[in-house]
C-alpha cells in the first residue's frame, strides 16, 4: 500500500462512518430494520491486505461507531468478528477463476451472485453477534432473530445500492 | 522460547483476533460500571459537536411541531398559575405558612442534540455540562413527562441515560390511589413501558396516571410518567403486569430541563445515616 492509497482508504472510511452516524443512526424500517452500512468498509477492502491490519481496521472502525452509539465495545467486537472471518470466507468461496484480476471483492467486478454468497453470511453473523451483545442476554432471542434478518437484508441492500452509486469500476481491478 | 514465538508468529491473526475480542467485551462490561468514562462517548466534545451541526439541520423540519409543543406547556403552566393563586387566595395565613419553603428544585433548559429510541439501551446528548451545573445522576424532563438520567458529563455536553434503557429504574406512583411501584422500560416499543411491583391488593382502572413518587432525590414528586394501558394478573401472582402508555413522546424529544436538586446532599446524607 502506498501513501496515496492509505489517504483514500481513511476518506472511504471516513465517509462510511459519516454515512452510519448522520444517515443511517435514526433510519430504523419498522422499528426491526437497522442498517449498518459501515461493514461495508471492512467487507469491501482490498483482498491482498494482511489479515493482522485487517482485524486493527475492523475493530477502530466498530470502536469509531461506538464511541456516536454510547454502545462502547458493542460494534468493536461484532466488526472484529468479521474482520477474522473474511479471509476464510473469501477462499473457501474462491471462484473456479480465482481472483487474479481483481483487488477489491466489489459487487461489480465479481457480480451479484458472488456478492450474496460473500456479504449476506458475513453481514448476518456481524448483525447476530451485535444484537446478541447489545441485549447481554437471550431473554429477547425471537426478537433479535427477527431484528437480525430484517437488519441483513437492509444492510445487503444499502451496500448494494451504495456500490452502484460511488464505486467506479477503474479502482476495484 | 524460539519454538514459542514462531508459534506465535505463525498464529498472529488469531491471537490479534482473540485480543481484540477481549478488549471489546471488557469495554462493554466496564462501560456499566465505570460511569465516570466520560471520554468514548457521546459527552466528547467533538462528537457532540458533530451532532451539534446534525441537529442544526433536522430542528428546522421539526418546528411546527416544537412550537405545538410549546403552546401547549404554556396552557399548562399558567393553568397551574391560576390554580395557585386560588389556593393561597382561599388558605388561611397558617396554612401560607407552611408551604412558603425555600425553593428546592431548579430548572436548566437544554437542546437534545442526539436520542434513539429503537436500541435496547438508549441514550440522549444535550448541549449543557458541567459549565451549566450538570452532575451525574441528575434528572431529565420533558414538557411532558419524564425523559432520563444524566449519566456522563463534559464541559458543555451530557450524556443521559434514557427512561428508554435497560437499567433504568424510576421509582413511581399511582396517583389515584397513592400506590407506589417502579417503571422499567421492556426493551420493545418505545411508546410503551411497565410499571412492576404494584400488589394484587389493588384495584387498578385503564388511565389510571402514573407520576414520580418522590422517594429519592432525582425526581420531585408528581412529574408525570404515563398512564394505565392495560393490566392484568395471573391466578398465583403477587403483582399486576401493567403496561403504561408513556406521556413522553421520546420520538420527537426536542427540549428537556435538567433537574437541580438543592436538596439532594442533604438527603442522600440523612439517609446514609439511617444504614
Amino acid at each position: 500500500m502506498n501513501s496515496r492509497s492509505i489517504i483514500y482508504n481513511f476518506l472511504v472510511f471516513a465517509v462510511y462512518i459519516m454515512l452510519q452516524v448522520f444517515l443511517f443512526d435514526n433510519m430504523v424500517l419498522f422499528g426491526t430494520a437497522f442498517c449498518f452500512i459501515y461493514i461495508g468498509f471492512i467487507l469491501l477492502l482490498p483482498f491482498e491486505i494482511s489479515t493482522v491490519i485487517l482485524l486493527v481496521l475492523g475493530f477502530i472502525t466498530g470502536f469509531s461507531i461506538d464511541i456516536f452509539y454510547n454502545s462502547l465495545g458493542v460494534n468493536a467486537a461484532s466488526a472484529t468478528l468479521i474482520a477474522y472471518l473474511r479471509p476464510f470466507w473469501l477462499s473457501a468461496i474462491t471462484p473456479s477463476t480465482g481472483y487474479e484480476d481483481v483487488r477489491i471483492p466489489a459487487l461489480k467486478v465479481m457480480g451479484f451472485g458472488w456478492f450474496i454468497t460473500y456479504a449476506l453470511p458475513l453481514i448476518f453473523l456481524h448483525h447476530l453477534s451485535l444484537f446478541f451483545i447489545e441485549a447481554g442476554e437471550l431473554y429477547h432471542f425471537w426478537l433479535i432473530i427477527k431484528k437480525t434478518f430484517f437488519s441483513s437484508l437492509f444492510t445487503f441492500a444499502m451496500l448494494v445500492i451504495g456500490q452502484n452509486l460511488f464505486y467506479n469500476r477503474d479502482r476495484l481491478t | 522460547m524460539r519454538r514459542l514465538f514462531l508459534l506465535i508468529y505463525q498464529y498472529r491473526a488469531f491471537f490479534t483476533f482473540i485480543v481484540l475480542e477481549i478488549i471489546a467485551f471488557w469495554l462493554v462490561i466496564g462501560t456499566s460500571t465505570f460511569h465516570n468514562a466520560a471520554f468514548f462517548n457521546t459527552s466528547n466534545r467533538i462528537v457532540a459537536s458533530i451532532f451539534g451541526l446534525r441537529q442544526g439541520v433536522y430542528q428546522y423540519f421539526n418546528l411546527a411541531n416544537e412550537n405545538d409543543n410549546l403552546a401547549k406547556e404554556n396552557a399548562f403552566l399558567r393553568d397551574l398559575i391560576s390554580r395557585k393563586q386560588m389556593a393561597v387566595m382561599s388558605a388561611d395565613s397558617s396554612m401560607m405558612r407552611s408551604t412558603d419553603t425555600t425553593i428546592q428544585y431548579n430548572y436548566i433548559p437544554a437542546k437534545v442534540i442526539n436520542n434513539s429510541t429503537q436500541k435496547i439501551n438508549n441514550y440522549l446528548t444535550i448541549d449543557k455540562g458541567s459549565r451549566d451545573g450538570l452532575e451525574p445522576g441528575m434528572g431529565a424532563i420533558s414538557s411532558f413527562g419524564v425523559v432520563g438520567v444524566v449519566k456522563t458529563v463534559s464541559n458543555n455536553y451530557a450524556t443521559l441515560y434514557s427512561l428508554l434503557h435497560g437499567d433504568m429504574q424510576v421509582s413511581s406512583m399511582l396517583s389515584r390511589l397513592g400506590v407506589f411501584g417502579t417503571t422499567k422500560w421492556d426493551g420493545l416499543d418505545p411508546l410503551y413501558a411497565n410499571l412492576l411491583y404494584v400488589p394484587r391488593h389493588v384495584s387498578l382502572q385503564v388511565g389510571d396516571s402514573i407520576t414520580t413518587s418522590g422517594y429519592n432525590a432525582i425526581f420531585p414528586e408528581g412529574i408525570p410518567i404515563g398512564q394505565i394501558k392495560e393490566y392484568s394478573i395471573e391466578e398465583n401472582e403477587t403483582f399486576y403486569n401493567i403496561v403504561i402508555e408513556l406521556s413522553s413522546d421520546f420520538q420527537s424529544l426536542s427540549h428537556v430541563y435538567l433537574i437541580q436538586n438543592y436538596y439532594r446532599q442533604e438527603k442522600d446524607s440523612v439517609e446514609l445515616l439511617n444504614e
